[in-house]
């Protein structure tokens, strides 16, 4: 009941969030995209497991905004060629991901934004 | 006698508070308690070498970092406090939870969620700030990163009871502690 029958959109984001976090050790680079690479990894990692949760599904648009920013990061913080290619790639394909909302199977009262939509019952 | 449809919160499909729905979330908190308390325990000095099988020297650097003694208490006994005050709270209560002790369940929140970010901040620390990965540490704060979302459908459920008891003139303070109470509002 906790996650949705497809969660590999879930899934996938999450290895893209390792392997953004690893990919400054495993491939050994530094500067600017390293840090960004590994904060941007491990809270994209962090996002995706959560919204495993059918309930907490729309906590991937937090990693739309993730993808967007290592899509501009490159430009904004002036990464070198072969680390742009891959801030970019990895941020298409997480913006790709974030767009699929999975199935949802249950329902959950109106979910949360029941609590600030007006109305005595949620739902 | 309630059915099981009635212990469901009104307009769900499921009763987040059932025990097949706490259940596993109370053993994965006591595995995070055990690692944390093992970490910990290596941080007071308790235990004089921590098991690392893929980063080197990185355990010993990220538990004996500045970082991890800003507190007077190593940050890994406090994640095994906070852990413990997981499963506990996960525990307490029956099928119905949701709205009989809403105060618990908003605590388990409270626990849950706090606790995994806090992990999730303490690993970036770990490349950004040490240059170095723990594993028993990253095990941990997976461990408490997968409980956010299990634990939240709970929690929604009984910030949904206590907005119908605001509906019902019913001061939210009363509602929070002793939950349904005798009053009529919590099914549909």
């Amino acid at each position: 009941m906790e996650g949705g029958t497809d969660v590999w959109a879930s899934a996938l984001t999450i290895l893209l969030g390792i392997w953004l976090a690893a990919s400054p050790d495993i491939m050994g680079y530094g500067g600017h995209a390293r840090v960004s690479n590994q904060l941007v990894g491990v809270w994209m990692a962090t996002f995706g497991t959560i919204a495993i949760s059918e309930c907490m599904r729309a906590v991937r648009w937090v990693n739309l905004l993730l993808g967007v920013w290592l899509v501009v990061a490159p430009f904004i913080l002036s990464y070198p060629d072969e680390r742009a290619c891959g801030s970019i790639a990895v941020g298409l394909a997480a913006i790709s991901l974030a767009l699929v909302r999975g199935t949802v199977s249950e329902r959950f009262g109106g979910g949360w934004t029941s609590l600030w939509r007006p109305g005595v019952d949620g739902h | 006698m309630t059915t099981i449809a009635d212990r469901r919160p009104p307009g769900w499909t499921y009763n987040p508070s059932s025990w097949a729905e706490r259940g596993w979330l109370i053993g994965v908190a006591l595995v995070g308690f055990f690692i944390s308390g093992y970490l910990g325990l290596y941080q007071w000095g308790v235990i004089d070498s921590v098991w690392e099988p893929w980063f080197g020297s990185g355990s010993e650097r990220v538990l004996h970092s500045p970082l991890s003694r800003v507190l007077p208490v190593p940050d890994a006994i406090l994640g095994a406090m906070a852990y413990a005050i997981d499963a506990v709270a996960g525990a307490i209560g029956g099928a119905t939870r949701w709205k009989t002790m809403p105060w618990v369940v908003i605590l388990f929140g409270l626990a849950v969620g706090p606790l995994g970010l806090v992990s999730v901040l303490l690993v970036t620390a770990q490349p950004l700030l040490l240059d170095a990965w723990c594993t028993l540490c990253l095990v941990s704060a997976v461990i408490s990163i997968t409980m956010i979302g299990p634990a939240m459908d709970e929690v929604l459920a009984s910030l949904q009871f206590l907005k119908r008891a605001k509906a019902h003139r019913r001061p939210i303070w009363d509602a929070l502690w002793k939950g349904e109470g005798g009053t009529v509002f919590s099914g549909s």
